[in-house]
């Protein structure tokens, strides 16, 4: 068993084959070696923790992507936005948890998590208009009125058909 | 991960460190903000920064030269600040306003996990991402973003290389095998997908796709496009608005498509423009090496080269070391050099070798024409050797080769070597040869001599083509026996390959005919002459009429009905030919009693081209009759023989005696016998031939 302390100082325990799917936890238990020293977590609230362990739970098992192996895939193949149905529901979360989920994945080095959250949020941004996804995403627009004219005029190639 | 290594490291140290400092918590995020506001001054608040940034960025697109000389000012650049500024682009240091997720993104995530998000979307999306705000502007449209907008094509099409082809019409770009996708503007299919009135009002757009195959080339249109313009329609609900719609989408068609056809236009200016560019950037190294070639002694080689060149094209403009736009540098020339002077020494060694199998080929023309011509000329009822013993013969084919490659020899130098040389040829050749003819006869008759060749019985055949019988001398000039390459007196296969295709002659396919000599043997008897010492000429002057009983056809079997009748020596050939198949075929010999007359009268002129030559200048006469010999004697020979006289006479016939003496049968005639005359019908009144009055009969 491991454990881990997160940023609010909350311990939580999890057997190591889970923890390790993190390659950060990984790699920090190879360095340590065998030892009950529980590990700190600064950059992951106990909140996000308690989902990144959920998600590593239920893949618990699953093989590790290998070091490199994504490089040749990313030029051969085109990227799916395909999401299994658990991780889907699992993903299923405000923004802000979304958000720190990434950050917590990327943070990690949980490529499959990160992969999930990159995912879902492609999804919300495909087929959007600019408006659609300001809304969504709360963005600001800070184009001036003279800037918005001249990027649709640059764009209006992309458009009128 | 290799793509996370780096930062995973850095993370590493971070965490290392915040546990050093007993579970102090900073996120990423933060310690990019410190750095950000580090850079930028005391301010930490992002919202009071926002629009002071801002302003910050108009003033500096207006007063250029301004901001210009700030950067300039020497205690800038040692500010450790700037070196800072290089460890987070720009566009995540201008973030203002309330963070949404996907600015926190921007700002608080390593570029690699918002290439990891951008990697999964379109490009159509990212174009529109693009259009949200400033910041998200800035990082797709900056250079360092190209991988991000590869990435996103290769979502849509697997095509690596540049997409050069725009379609217009669609305001696209398509890469060759996406282009095969699109549909016909006429298929089925794709009209359906739409109202009819898309196509009524010419709101759609159509392209021309190019191609070298026929398929190809194909006017197509656009179901993404298609689809777009339906659900436009669609969204309308009154039928004056669609028709509204109708009427403006067919302007703007008319306007994106004249736009497209000027953009076409500017296009292929520009395309040409480039083009030409591009040759004279090729141009310019191919002259620059060319002035590099001349200082090592080389450029005498490559415009030899050049001045092969087709259509712009010749091994050294289109060589892959010179046919490239890099400007030649030393280190270039330095790099390509040895491989070029290869290339030029390979490619000389080749032009001399073709530069002297070309001479040699010419000067062999050269003889072969003077030889030809001499051969016209010659009477040829002796045996003259032929054109490929004189090629080959060791005085010319010395002569040809030896002598240097600039020196010229013309016809007039072969023409004047011939007549030294030719008589001693024919001279030695002639003896030879016929010394082989009789090797040949003497399988058959082995008591032949010389003399007995020219006998009326002496008929030889060809083993390659069977039918043709032939006299003496006809053998020495029959296309069998000089067609075959040249295996003569010289070891070197490479000489033999200039050689004009006939070979000297050579008696390997000549036989002996037994059966047509025996069948000659008949008719000479039939004609109460000796065969063992009749020659061929005694039989022309005895000129039996022959009848070939077998041959007879009654009048009620076929339209060319009669008995058959022939001179000799057709009918050597003849009999040889049907005695063979049809052994009940029988000749009769010059006993056709009163009815003589009349089948004399039936005899028609036998018209074969090229079958006589005039005897006093061995011309080959276009026709076998006697008005051709009398016509070429009026206009060749009227001043040295009596013409007038000998049109007076009653000669009728080309066998008649008075005429006899003025032509022979030409030797070079390729069919042997068989040109030497033909069958023709006697329609008697009692067509039945009563074969008991035929005085010979051969079986």
């Amino acid at each position: 068993m491991v454990t881990l302390v997160t940023s609010d100082n909350e311990k939580f325990t999890a057997d190591k084959e889970v923890a390790e799917r993190s390659v950060l936890i990984k790699n920090m238990l190879e360095d340590v070696g065998e030892s009950d020293q529980p590990i700190p977590l600064p950059n992951v609230s106990s909140s996000v923790l308690k989902k990144v362990l959920e998600y590593c739970e239920h893949h618990r098992g699953e093989p590790l992507p290998a070091a490199d192996a994504d490089t040749t895939q990313d030029d051969t193949r085109k990227r799916t936005t395909d999401i299994s149905e658990w991780d889907q529901k699992f993903i299923t979360v405000d923004q802000e948890m979304l958000f720190e989920i990434i950050l917590a994945a990327n943070y990690l080095d949980i490529k499959s998590l990160l992969d999930v959250g990159c995912k879902t949020v492609a999804n919300m941004i495909k087929g959007k208009t600019p408006e659609e996804i300001r809304k969504l995403f709360n963005i600001v627009n800070d184009f001036t009125p003279e800037e918005e004219a001249q990027i649709k005029k640059e764009n209006e190639w992309a458009e009128d058909r | 991960m290799a793509r996370y290594s780096l930062r995973i490291k850095e993370k590493q140290t971070s965490g290392e460190s915040s546990m050093q400092d007993g579970g102090e918590i900073s996120s990423v995020g933060e310690a990019s903000i410190a750095q950000d506001d580090d850079y930028e001054g005391e301010e930490p608040d992002e919202l009071a920064e926002g629009p002071s940034r801002k302003r910050a960025r108009k003033s500096s697109k207006k007063t250029h030269s301004k901001s210009h000389s700030n950067e300039d000012d020497p205690s800038a650049e040692f500010s450790p600040k700037k070196k800072k500024k290089k460890r987070m682009p720009e566009q995540f240091r201008k973030v203002r306003g309330k963070l949404g997720m996907l600015e926190r993104l921007a700002k608080d995530v390593p570029l690699d996990v918002i290439f990891e998000i951008f990697s999964y979307l379109d490009p159509s999306d990212l174009l529109r991402l693009a259009r949200t705000s400033n910041d998200l502007r800035g990082i797709l449209m900056s250079k360092t973003s190209e991988s991000i907008w590869r990435t996103a094509r290769s979502n849509v099409c697997n095509h690596k290389g540049r997409c050069d082809t725009v379609y217009w019409s669609f305001r696209m770009r398509f890469c060759r095998s996406c282009a095969t996708t699109f549909p016909d503007s006429w298929d089925e299919t794709y009209r359906s997908s739409v109202p009819a009135d898309f196509f009524r009002c010419e709101i759609m757009p159509r392209e021309h796709t190019k191609g070298s195959a026929r398929k190809d080339n194909r006017v197509v249109g656009n179901f993404e496009i298609a689809e777009l313009l339906k659900q436009e329609y669609e969204a309308l609900q009154t039928p004056e608005d669609r028709t509204a719609w109708l009427t403006r989408k067919s302007q703007e068609r008319d306007a994106i498509d004249e736009h497209g056809r000027l953009c076409e236009e500017w296009h292929q200016a520009r395309l040409e423009k480039r083009g030409d560019e591009l040759s004279h950037m090729r141009e310019q190294r191919k002259n620059a090496i060319l002035d590099r070639l001349e200082e090592i002694g080389w450029r005498e080689e490559a415009e030899k080269i050049i001045a092969t060149s087709s259509y712009g094209w010749d091994d050294f403009t289109s060589h892959k070391l010179v046919k490239q736009t890099k400007k030649l540098t030393d280190y270039g020339w330095n790099s390509i050099k040895a491989e070029l002077v290869q290339m030029l020494s390979t490619h000389k060694t080749s032009r001399l070798v073709a530069e002297r199998r070309r001479i040699l080929i010419q000067r062999y023309a050269s003889l072969k024409k003077e030889c030809d011509n001499i051969r016209s000329a010659s009477d040829l009822r002796d045996p003259f050797p032929a054109v490929g013993d004189i090629l080959t013969h060791k005085v010319f084919e010395d002569l040809i080769w030896d002598t240097p490659e600039d020196e010229e020899l013309t016809n007039a130098f072969f023409q004047s070597k011939l007549s030294e040389h030719l008589p001693g040829i024919i001279d030695e050749w002639r003896p030879a040869k016929v010394q082989e003819l009789l090797e040949v006869m003497r399988r058959s008759v082995p008591t032949a001599t010389v003399a007995e060749l020219q006998l009326a019985t002496s008929v030889f055949s060809c083993t390659r083509c069977l039918d043709i019988k032939m006299y003496y001398p006809q053998m020495f000039y029959h296309h069998c026996f000089t067609g075959m390459s040249y295996t003569g007196n010289t070891s070197s296969n490479e000489r033999s390959s200039y050689v004009y295709p006939n070979g000297p002659w050579m008696s390997l396919h000549i036989r002996f005919c037994d059966r047509s000599s025996r069948i000659a043997k008949t008719i000479v008897e039939a004609c109460s002459l000796d065969p063992a010492t009749s020659t061929i000429q005694d039989m022309y002057s005895a000129n039996p009429l022959i009848e070939c009983s077998g041959c007879y056809n009654a009048p009620n079997v076929s339209y060319d009905h009669g008995r058959a009748f022939m001179r000799w020596p057709y009918a050597i050939y003849h009999a040889s030919f049907r005695l063979f198949s049809s052994p009940d075929h029988t000749l009769a010999t010059n006993s056709f009693g009163e009815e003589t007359e009349k089948i004399l009268a039936c005899e028609p002129e036998h018209r074969c081209a090229d079958a006589i030559c005039c005897a006093h200048c061995n011309e080959i006469l276009c026709s076998s009759t006697i008005t051709t010999v009398l016509e070429h004697l009026k206009a060749a020979h009227s001043n040295t023989i009596d013409v007038e006289t000998l049109d007076a006479s009653p000669a009728h016939k080309l066998r008649d005696e008075c005429v006899q003496e003025h032509w022979y049968w030409n030797p070079r005639a390729n069919c042997g016998l068989m040109t030497q005359g033909i069958v023709f019908r006697y329609k008697s009144v009692s067509a039945q031939v009563d074969t008991a009055s035929y005085s010979t009969l051969l079986h």
